[in-house]
């Protein structure tokens, strides 16, 4: 018997995984973005 | 040793590149476990079925809400106390994370009410109160983007910030103040247990498991904001050098090189 519940607790955790992915990905590219910009910002104060 | 040596950036990125890997690694293992645990392993509820599931992110996802906005409110005071800008920089590597979680406690209790109480919203004061935190955590970030120099914004935001912290008091404790139709705490030392522990244990895991995963989150977005602000001022200084270079008057016979 098909659980007519189902609907809810999968749209529950997709909601969790899209919003905690997205937070994840925005996190660590705009991380990822910073250290470039400093490693230039410095390589260029030291030349 | 005192605490406030964190306060000093270089200080605080040292400590932190050690702790990093073990926290994501730490991370990851709880979310496999708890999630695991509470999907494959755990009954449904002779009541609610399947929807039980929700709990297992419904509940942390609120109570990192509500204490990540704790959290910055402490930040943020300690910034306007003692002037470290780390702290004004932890409220505000914080938000981000405070919002989304808030978002996922909006939605699946939206989702976890339709089928259990008829309806996906009510204007209860729990509820209420969190929407408008939400409010307060979009606002503080917007704040942050819509001013220019980075201490003015410090100070501003901060204040913004101690102003929700009502509406955060508000969204803990509103179910013991008001006749609400979202229930009482699940977890409460004074109230004894009222989870059976088929659901409790592995939601103390899933807990667990929110709570290491935003300190690892926490900890890189820290660390995003400090280098940025220190690309900045190199920025700064680089464009003042330029100025200076610009300014100073060209050396004798020099011009008509």
């Amino acid at each position: 018997m098909s659980d007519p519940y189902l609907p809810y607790v999968l749209g529950a955790y997709g909601a969790t995984a899209l919003i905690v992915g997205g937070l994840l990905w925005i996190s660590l590219a705009a991380n990822a973005r910073v250290r470039r910009e400093l490693d230039a910002a410095e390589k260029e104060r030291r030349q | 040793m005192s605490i406030w040596r964190f306060a000093n950036p270089a200080e605080f990125m040292r400590l932190t590149d050690r702790l990093l890997a073990p926290v994501w690694i730490a991370a990851c293992g709880l979310l496999a476990l708890g999630l695991s645990w509470s999907l494959l392993a755990t009954p449904d509820d002779y009541q609610q079925g399947s929807t039980v599931k929700i709990l297992f992110i419904h509940v942390p996802a609120a109570m990192l809400a509500i204490n990540t906005y704790a959290l910055m409110a402490v930040a943020s005071l300690i910034g306007l106390v003692r002037r470290h800008q780390v702290s004004f920089l932890i409220a505000k590597a914080a938000a981000p994370i405070g919002a989304a979680f808030t978002a996922v406690a909006l939605i699946t209790g939206a989702v976890w009410g339709q089928p259990m109480w008829g309806t996906w919203w009510v204007w209860d004061a729990r509820l209420t109160a969190v929407l408008i935190m939400f409010f307060f955590y979009l606002g503080y970030m917007a704040l942050w983007e819509a001013i220019e120099d980075p201490y003015q914004a410090s100070d501003l935001t901060a204040i913004l910030c101690l102003v929700g912290v009502v509406f955060a008091f508000l969204a803990r404790y509103a179910v013991n103040f008001w006749a609400t139709l979202h229930q009482g705490a699940s977890l409460s030392v004074a109230a004894g247990q009222r989870v059976d522990d088929a659901f409790r244990l592995p939601l103390y895991v899933m807990m667990a498991a929110f709570y290491v995963l935003f300190i690892a989150l926490l900890l890189v977005r820290t660390r995003t904001e400090i280098r940025a602000r220190r690309a900045r001022r190199l920025r700064e200084e680089a464009a003042r050098a330029t100025e200076r270079l610009d300014a100073a008057p060209l050396p004798q016979g020099a011009a008509g090189a």
